[in-house]
């Protein structure tokens, strides 16, 4: 992939991820009593978890072809960079209070990961599907024109 | 033997006229090369010996560094060419180009199914599997329903 094409993709998903911890936000704020005196700062936090859970993307960057334990590799750091990124923000921002929490916080970073890579499998699934079999029509439309010849 | 040429206005208007007593070898050969022409390629094989490759039986032509080959089902040659030359001579017959060194026959293609980040693993005919980058996927799959 391209640079310039991997920022582009870059940029989206940022834009994806602020968009989904804002709705998030709102959910928990609906279900949940209202908390007076909450900080302004809370509101600049899908922002921050945006940017932040961005940045170890670049280690799955490559402008070569990797292989497949290339890029099992860099998943897992990846993986592993996501998990320290979305600790530490919560730590600085005072959500850790207990293990219960940590647990949690990490468990949710883990299910959402594996989910966005199980749904990215799907996708790619149904399209080699689709590819398979336009690609036997082809072939046999070929073969049909060429028994017609 | 006389050999007379005249322009046409056409691509469609050219043909070669063989007036012959009878039909010998000599005859055979040059009526043969001239049904070949169009759909064959000029291979080399290990032996330097030049040999007419039919389109039709090549999977996928790799280029290596500055050479470029074809692959058959039980053979290779190297073609004199350009792999972006081929990319345009091939595309009448199906062929699209899959990664920065790959052409591949979309009529020799068994199988897709998907590999890790966005790429996908085409299985030949002959079993192997031939990679189509995640930069070429978008491309590939959009001539592939063009075709149909």
């Amino acid at each position: 992939m391209e640079w310039k094409e991997f920022l582009k993709k870059c940029m989206i998903d940022f834009l994806l991820i602020q968009s989904g911890i804002t709705l998030a936000i709102g959910i928990i704020g609906c279900i949940t009593p209202s908390l007076e005196g909450i900080s302004p700062y809370v509101f600049f936090m899908p922002f921050v978890y945006a940017f932040f859970c961005i940045l170890p993307s670049f280690v799955v960057y490559s402008p070569k072809e990797l292989n497949i334990r290339q890029i099992i590799v860099r998943k897992i750091i990846q993986f592993l960079l996501i998990e320290a990124v979305v600790l530490l923000i919560s730590c600085i921002a005072g959500s850790l209070n207990n293990a219960f929490t940590l647990i949690a916080i990490a468990s949710a970073a883990a299910v959402i990961y594996v989910g966005v890579n199980l749904l990215e499998c799907l996708i790619s699934k149904i399209n080699a599907d689709q590819m398979t079999q336009k690609i036997l029509l082809i072939k046999k439309r070929e073969q049909e024109a060429r028994l017609h010849e | 033997m006389k050999v007379a040429i005249r322009t046409v206005l056409s691509k469609q208007e050219e043909r070669v006229i063989l007036e012959c007593m009878e039909m010998t070898p000599e005859f055979e050969d040059i009526k043969n090369y001239c049904l070949a022409k169009g759909n064959h390629l000029t291979g080399y094989t290990d032996t330097s010996s030049q040999q007419q490759v039919r389109i039709s039986d090549i999977l996928y032509v790799e280029a290596v560094g500055e050479n470029v080959f074809a692959y058959t089902q039980d053979m290779v040659f190297e073609l004199k060419k350009r792999l972006y030359e081929l990319e345009e001579e091939l595309a009448p017959y199906k062929f699209v180009r899959c990664s920065k060194s790959l052409l591949i026959c979309l009529l020799k293609i068994n199988s897709v199914r998907p590999a890790l980040n966005g790429r996908y693993l085409a299985c030949m005919e002959n079993g192997e599997e031939i990679i189509i980058s995640r930069k070429y996927a978008k491309p590939v799959k959009e001539r592939i329903m063009e075709e149909t």
